[in-house]
């Protein structure tokens, strides 16, 4: 009897120590995964990549927005920064630039409205990467070598979205040399 | 029954075979297998059980959840004070979404009268101004994604709706009458979503009365094709 009680105490230990990990394990697996995903649409990491319009044929990531043109860079700070230049809409259209870490977490997000009429310039440094930010830059530290820009801009209709994608054209994303 | 635990009666010492026989402790230990099924077993148990919590709805039981009528939120996605389990259940349901401080995120899987969304009825959907910068309604299916259909309804904003009450249809076929419509069609459990941009204001109160839209049900496919009588079966 006390050779299974013994067992159980094993299995109910195994088991809680298994769902520990597998909950820690699983924002980072699925974060991993999707930013191989865009790194891969962009052709690489720190490409700027602007995704079409979304569609239940075109969706890549759960719950996207129909209604929301997305750009994406992919970021790997292993080598250095990353510069991220953001343009803003002149009809005032809502739009957000938010960095997420490698555990799904956002570390900045800023709309246009809390930005320059000329829109965000951003210096993105990961954990050990030299901090060296120009004139009118912020500076954004993430916590991870791997992260993910993603801009959102307001695109409920096909016209609005033609306006975006003029306007994200623009827009930036390159490693520091 | 050397591989058991239970303990043999002590036979009589005899030293010739005490020196032919391995030490009595080892006898007593039992066979690894049985620890390594039970430690194994319950390695899949818990992280089955991992994935099945952080699956469903954003909100779930947390100290973030909140509720708005038949609406639910978790108000801790996306930001670095948001525990284990609902970034788990975030990156599972809601991956890159954004912190309460841009965003507030409700969603609901049942209708006014508690039932869960049926693919096959019609439900109409009715909601007033809301004090956001701009928002949405999304219908997703039960893989979180948009529901695969080519009806191109898989979303009404304000910007459709306008600034004053509105109404909608959700349901699998567009309505006769026209008007705005999020399709269900190929959808199993329907999720619907209501995105706030910038809900001003945004405090916990203030979420919670806001007067998000309401989902009522209107016909089913069973209630509205009942067979007619003495045709085919």
């Amino acid at each position: 009897m006390r050779h299974w009680i013994l067992l159980a105490c094993a299995a109910l230990a195994a088991a809680g120590v298994g769902h520990l990990v597998a909950i820690g394990l699983v924002p980072r697996v699925i974060m991993g995964v999707a930013m191989e995903r865009v790194a891969e649409q962009a052709g690489g990491w720190n490409k700027l990549f602007h995704a079409p319009l979304v569609t239940a044929s075109s969706q890549q990531i759960v719950r996207s927005s129909p209604d929301l043109a997305y750009s994406t860079c992919a970021l790997d700070l292993t080598d250095g920064p990353v510069r991220f230049a953001f343009n803003r809409d002149a009809a005032g259209s809502y739009a957000s630039v938010a960095i997420y870490g490698a555990n799904t977490d956002a570390v900045f997000v800023r709309n246009d409205r809390e930005m320059g009429a000329d829109g965000l310039r951003l210096l993105i440094v990961g954990p050990r990467s030299p901090v060296a930010a120009r004139p009118g830059e912020i500076t954004v530290s993430v916590p991870s070598s791997k992260a993910l820009v993603l801009v959102r801009r307001l695109a409920p209709d096909p016209d609005a979205f033609g306006r975006a994608d003029a306007v994200r054209r623009d827009d930036s994303c390159m490693q520091v040399k | 029954m050397q591989d058991t635990l239970t303990p043999a009666p002590d036979p009589a010492p005899d030293p010739a075979a005490s020196a032919a026989t391995p030490p009595r402790r080892h006898q007593r230990r039992g066979p690894v297998w049985p620890w390594l099924l039970a430690v194994g077993f319950g390695l899949v148990a818990g992280a089955a059980s991992a994935v099945a919590v952080s699956g469903g709805a954003i909100a779930a039981g947390g100290a973030g959840r909140l509720d708005a009528g038949r609406w639910s939120t978790d108000l801790t996605v996306g930001a670095a004070a948001a525990g284990p389990w609902v970034r788990a259940r975030v990156a599972r349901v809601g991956l890159l979404a954004l912190p309460r401080s841009e965003t507030v995120y409700f969603d609901r899987t049942a209708d006014e009268a508690g039932q869960p969304l049926d693919p096959a009825c019609t439900y109409a959907v009715s909601g007033g101004p809301l004090q956001t910068r701009w928002w949405s309604v999304t219908v997703y299916g039960a893989d979180q994604m948009l529901v695969r259909n080519d009806d191109k309804a898989h979303s009404i904003d304000v910007t459709r709706a306008g600034g004053g009450p509105w109404q909608a249809t959700l349901g699998p076929t567009r309505p006769a009458g026209g008007g705005l419509w999020l399709s269900t069609a190929g959808a199993t459990a329907p999720i619907l979503m209501v995105r706030l941009y910038n809900p001003k204001p945004s405090d916990d109160a203030a979420l919670a009365r806001l007067a998000l839209p309401r989902v009522e049900r209107v016909a089913c496919a069973t209630e509205t094709a009942p067979a007619a009588p003495g045709g085919t079966p």
